[in-house]
């Protein structure tokens, strides 16, 4: 393969399966910190 | 009922409509525009407008139905003006036509699944198989029991949805990942990545490989549809809306990129010669007559076929369910119960997708003249935002419980942007239309002409815009239901 096919190989499939996972990620940290909390109806821990 | 219908979580909202956004188009669709768009150009032109054409509009979406808690044509008349029910009306009508030929589609898809799981591809030529079915009574069968399948989950409502959208959503995922790790280990597949990937840069200045890359997005992640309108209904009271957005709008091109990957790697390990002829068979040349080919000669494609179509009637009936719920909700807007709405959506759906289930001019000509409705919707979206305000929708709807801050770009790229390129996409399509045939440009019958878009698109607009000030009443006519509660999380 080419240096250009593997250079933009790995920014466009970076930029969308990365920006997908990073995105996940910050939902998951999101809803574990609203689950956490007494507005979301979860419990506080001490 | 639908008081209390809503999401039970983030995920069951994100999963749902990351099912409606995932379909045919992504898996059969993005490869083959791919290759024949000079693979890596295109690529960073349909990177670019998934930023400034779907997620900007999925966020307009999201904040409709946030805000209205109604189906298309009350979300328009509630935010725009009750002069503006007309404009639901338009997106309501076009994804329901698009419904209508979309349940064949799903049917071809159930057949496939059936003749790959029986040996029957393996055993009778695929061309011959596609020629004798495509148009058939046969057709017609599998278009109704595509429409029963998806009937049976909006049945049960939004949580029949989000429990099937639960299973398949993630099982398609898999499907796809094995299909494409499948393909890139076969020999000579680098040959397919190096040809997807490699840009060439003088193609960037053609405008027809950006506005393809703008197609694409705008038919395959489902933005400006109202089917994100139609779930965002049963969102949680303070759910957010940018992250949704962006999460749904990469999850869906990181599965057309797996796709792509994974058609372009087998034609390019199997068949490298015929690749020109592959791409350029169309949607179901490729999907339902070269797919079994190249499955018949790969190691193990008996077992991969079968992957492959189960993955595709996944994608198919997630997004038909969502087609399904939208045109049930305006029902439930006009007061009907939602069985009895679903009863009538069904049968519409059955009666008026059997011409395009016998006839396949038909369902081109369907094909063309509602794709083309597709981007007159994203317009009237970011028009009606326009109306609402667009910076007060972010201020008072998009920012309110957002994971992700969003700034003035967005309102740009509502107010400005989004309705140059939907005016940009129509007219292309319209002129590449009338270039393909300039003798018979304006034949109102044509599968493929600007005539069967005027004709069709008129009588459309000109009905919704007599019945307008019903449209307004009857949507309001019932209570929105109180923003679906907090869930459980």
């Amino acid at each position: 393969m080419s240096l250009a096919a593997i250079a933009t190989m790995a920014a466009v499939c970076g930029l969308v399966w990365g920006g997908f996972a990073v995105l996940l990620g910050r939902a998951l940290s999101r809803e574990r910190a609203r689950r956490g909390s007494p507005e979301g109806g979860g419990r506080v821990s001490r | 009922m639908s008081a209390g219908e809503h999401f039970s979580s983030r995920w069951g909202l994100v999963l749902a409509t990351l099912g409606m956004a995932v379909g045919t188009g992504n898996i059969w669709r993005f490869p083959r525009v791919v290759a024949t768009n000079d693979g890596g150009s295109f690529l960073i032109a349909w990177v670019v407008f998934l930023l400034i054409w779907s997620v900007p509009l999925m966020m307009v979406e999201f904040a409709f139905g946030k805000r209205s808690r109604r189906g298309c044509i009350g979300a328009f008349a509630t935010l725009a003006g009750r002069g503006r029910a007309w404009m639901g009306g338009w997106v309501a009508l076009t994804a329901t036509c698009i419904m209508f030929y979309y349940s064949v589609v799903s049917g071809w898809c159930l057949r496939y699944l059936g003749a790959s799981l029986t040996g029957e591809l393996a055993r009778q030529d695929p061309g011959a198989l596609w020629d004798g079915f495509a148009g058939s009574g046969a057709a017609a069968l599998t278009h109704a029991l595509a429409l029963g399948l998806a009937f049976a989950v909006v049945w049960f409502g939004v949580r029949g949805i989000e429990r099937v959208a639960r299973v398949l959503i993630p099982t398609l995922a898999v499907l796809v990942a094995v299909l494409a790790v499948r393909a890139v280990t076969l020999p000579g597949a680098e040959r397919g990545l190096e040809f997807m990937f490699t840009p060439r840069w003088e193609t960037l200045a053609k405008p027809s490989i950006w506005l393809e890359a703008l197609t694409q997005n705008a038919w395959d992640t489902g933005a400006g549809w109202g089917l994100i309108l139609t779930y965002a209904i049963y969102m949680r009271l303070r759910e957010d809306v940018p992250l949704n957005a962006f999460l749904i709008g990469f999850g869906n091109n990181s599965m057309s990129l797996l796709a792509g990957i994974m058609v372009l790697c087998t034609v390019f390990a199997i068949h490298p010669g015929a690749r020109a002829e592959i791409v350029g068979a169309g949607n179901e040349g490729l999907t339902f007559v070269w797919m079994p080919h190249l499955f018949a000669e790969m190691p193990g494609g008996a077992f991969f076929m079968v992957l492959f179509f189960l993955a595709l009637s996944f994608a198919a009936l997630t997004s038909l369910i969502s087609m399904l719920e939208l045109a049930t909700r305006v029902l439930i807007d006009f007061g009907f119960q939602r069985r009895r709405a679903l009863g009538w959506v069904g049968a519409a759906g059955l009666v008026f997708g059997l011409p395009s289930a016998l006839w396949m001019p038909v369902f081109r000509n369907q094909d063309w003249v509602w794709s083309v409705g597709l981007a007159a919707s994203g317009l009237f979206f970011a028009l009606a935002a326009r109306r609402f305000g667009v910076e007060r929708l972010r201020r008072e709807v998009i920012a309110e419980g957002a994971d992700l801050p969003i700034g003035r770009w967005w309102t740009f790229l509502v107010s400005v942007v989004i309705p140059v390129e939907a005016v940009a996409l129509i007219g292309w399509w319209l002129w590449a239309s009338y270039e393909n045939d300039p003798a018979g440009w304006l034949n109102p019958l044509g599968g493929y002409t600007v005539g069967a878009v005027l004709v069709q698109g008129a009588v459309a607009l000109a009905a919704l815009a007599a019945a307008n000030r019903w449209l307004a009443r009857w949507s309001l006519a019932t209570p929105a239901p109180a923003s679906g509660g907090e869930g459980g999380g």
